[in-house]
């Protein structure tokens, strides 16, 4: 073998590697599709007793979706990059932050939505870093302002409607226009 | 052990992945299941790399991941590669 061919298969098998990306936008998706419409549901039905009852449902609900998806993606694809890896660790960690955070401010009479954004924008911003993926450090952001508003800014009533609004701007927005790339 | 193509391929693609199956190598290498199993078996010998079966719904799964002596391997290789061209 030639010396310049074997600089020419490092090259196309790192590029071919650069190729083997998950299809991560389902996930966005998904969590959007659950938690915007959760949002309004607490919203409208915030004068009965079970309304934070939402919460629970979407969070068992959506990690079992998530599970599933995930084990048939990776079947599908067959690999796993460090990216993928650290994703998984951040939303692995993001799943402990939306659990404490709903067991802690139920227990505690405290509206849940100020926390479930911080640990949303913070694990947004951070797909967006490792992906290199403008829309969703944009999302984190405005994830993040909507944590802000409902923690310092707005009474109660209003939280769940923020949080519906912030995830539906940092979150499905960014969502689609990813699931928009993936399939270019 | 590095200076022969397919072995090359399975190397430089694993270094650049956390690990990745036989399925994976098969498309990315377009080699043989043959010819590529006898390279897997070559660098797994060399402790170039790590292979793990299992079965999933009942057929067989290998998943490759290169070991810190594999990687070590490759870094040279390319060291000694772009000494060579005066890179």
């Amino acid at each position: 073998m030639e010396t310049t061919k074997s600089l020419e298969i490092i090259e196309a098998m790192m590029s071919e590697s650069r190729k083997s990306l998950h299809r991560n936008s389902f996930y966005f998706l998904l969590w959007g599709i659950l938690l915007v419409p959760a949002g309004i549901a607490e919203y409208l039905f915030r004068d009965m007793s079970f309304a934070w009852f939402v919460w629970p449902v979407v969070g068992v609900v959506g990690g079992i979706i998530s599970m599933i998806y995930g084990n048939r993606e990776a079947k599908r694809t067959g690999v796993q990059t460090s990216t993928d890896r650290i994703t998984y660790f951040t939303w692995g960690a993001f799943l402990f932050g939306l659990a404490f955070s709903i067991v802690y401010a139920v227990s505690n009479n405290m509206m849940p939505h100020a926390l479930i954004l911080a640990f949303t924008a913070v694990a947004t911003f951070i797909s967006g870093g490792i992906s290199k993926f403008q829309p969703f450090i944009w999302g984190g952001i405005l994830i993040g302002i909507g944590a802000i508003i409902c923690g310092f800014v707005l009474p109660g009533t209003y939280h769940p409607l923020v949080f519906s609004a912030a995830i539906f701007l940092g979150y499905v927005i960014p969502g689609l226009q990813l699931r928009k790339k993936e399939h270019e | 052990m590095l200076h022969q193509e397919l072995r090359l391929s399975i190397m430089s693609f694993l270094a650049n992945v956390e690990w990745a199956n036989f399925k994976k190598l098969i498309e990315v290498t377009q080699a043989s299941k043959g010819n590529l199993s006898v390279q897997i078996t070559k660098l797994q010998g060399a402790g170039y790399i790590k292979v793990r079966k299992s079965f999933q719904n009942n057929y067989p799964l290998t998943e490759c991941r290169i070991t810190p002596k594999g990687r070590e391997a490759l870094e040279k290789y390319v060291s000694d590669i772009k000494k060579l061209l005066n890179i």
